[in-house]
């Protein structure tokens, strides 16, 4: 496991618009990173294949499949997850019903996983952190 | 339920203490990036999908992004694994509770490690997982799904869906039936995309679904409050105390 800490040495304060970025080279590559990523799993209570996706970006889950071992592995994101870790420690994730952050959704609190609820196990779509960018 | 500039404070606290109780176990050079502020975007805007045109006219579908640390000097670095066990008392995933223990200054790391020093300083306990309870985010789901059951909304999807096809698009009186469009599933937003999606907008506007939707939810709302009322009010209390304490924790640090 990669630990990473991000450091700013200067006020956060620039805005700007960027489109959804369909993939990053920090998601997906199977690593749960610390103070980065939030983890998607196969299976409920953190089973089977996982795939990261990190906070440079909302993401759409359709871009993403699971890495294996375990159940799962190779098939799509999207619709397909139950359960999921946030790895950072002051970060809230959001996962959603919808592609690009629409309708319903579930809140992961920092430092926490869930089961995803019954709407949206096997129905998610998208996912955002809190704070994005990289 | 928290809105997005009460958990903007409370992150930022949590990284403050974090912060603060890392210097206090030795680490005096190490630092947190601070919270970018909410405001260009809050990310339960789209709960009844696209509605600001322009935004469509030029992302389609797509989401703005806030960027933070633009400075050259911001980067990444790998935390080392004593970092890691002060932080967290040596909890090794999300969910478990570090046991803490001596770090490497042989300073006394404490249960949860700085991570539950910090959650404790604005009235949680370490392994606590600050937020919306799921009570809310359950209630919260159900006036969604409610609310597609209504007539009103039915009538007023079936006219945005009509709107939609004098404009020369076919979707169905779904929600979302147009955002899911497959042909968008693209690395880039593309033309078709694009004026998709400011149709939808217009299209929303012009079916009055925003504000009859939000009307008929918000009556299912109010029903659920007073049925869970009880546990709402507990909910509440919570919430009311958390707030107090962050408002006067935010005020002191300011």
């Amino acid at each position: 496991m990669q630990k990473v800490r991000g450091i700013a040495a200067a006020a956060l304060s620039v805005t700007a618009l960027f489109t959804l970025a369909p993939s990053a080279s920090a998601s997906g590559d199977g690593t749960c990173q610390t103070d980065k990523d939030a983890c998607f799993y196969y299976n409920s209570n953190l089973g089977g294949a996982k795939v990261d996706l990190d906070d440079c970006w909302g993401y759409n889950h359709a871009n993403f499949t699971f890495i294996g071992p375990g159940n799962g592995a190779g098939l799509t994101l999207k619709n397909n997850a139950a359960s999921v870790q946030n790895w950072q420690h002051s970060n809230w994730l959001y996962v959603y019903y919808n592609s690009n952050e629409q309708g319903p959704r579930q809140e992961v609190s920092p430092w926490a996983w869930v089961n995803l609820n019954s709407t949206l196990k096997n129905n998610n779509a998208s996912s955002i952190f809190y704070e994005t960018g990289c | 339920m928290f809105n997005e500039f009460e958990l903007y404070k409370i992150s930022t606290l949590l990284r403050k203490y974090s912060l603060t109780c890392m210097k206090d176990q030795g680490y005096t050079s190490i630092n947190f990036p601070t919270p970018s502020s909410p405001g260009v975007t809050k990310h339960n805007e789209r709960r009844y999908g696209i509605t600001d045109g322009l935004l469509a006219s030029r992302l389609g579908y797509r989401i703005p992004s806030i960027k933070k640390g633009s400075t050259s000097s911001t980067n990444t670095t790998t935390l080392s694994a004593d970092e890691e066990f002060t932080l967290t008392g040596g909890s090794t995933k999300p969910g478990e509770l570090g046991k803490g223990g001596r770090n490497k200054f042989n300073k006394k790391v404490p249960a949860g490690g700085c991570s539950g020093v910090a959650l404790k300083k604005i009235g949680y306990f370490p392994g606590d997982t600050p937020g919306n309870p799921t009570k809310v985010q359950a209630l919260d789901k159900e006036s969604f799904a409610g609310s597609l059951k209504s007539d009103r909304v039915k009538r007023s999807l079936e006219k945005w869906s009509l709107c939609m096809r004098d404009n020369g698009y076919t979707y169905a009186p779904e929600p979302f039936s147009a955002s899911n469009d497959h042909r968008f599933a693209t690395r880039w937003v593309t033309k078709l995309e694009k004026d998709v999606a400011t149709a939808d907008t217009r299209c929303k506007q012009s079916s009055h679904l925003l504000t009859i939707w939000s009307a008929e939810e918000t009556k299912i709302q109010r029903s659920l409050i007073t049925e869970h009322q009880k546990e709402l009010y507990g909910i509440q209390k919570q919430r009311d105390t958390t707030l107090s304490i962050i408002e006067r924790r935010s005020e002191s640090s300011s």
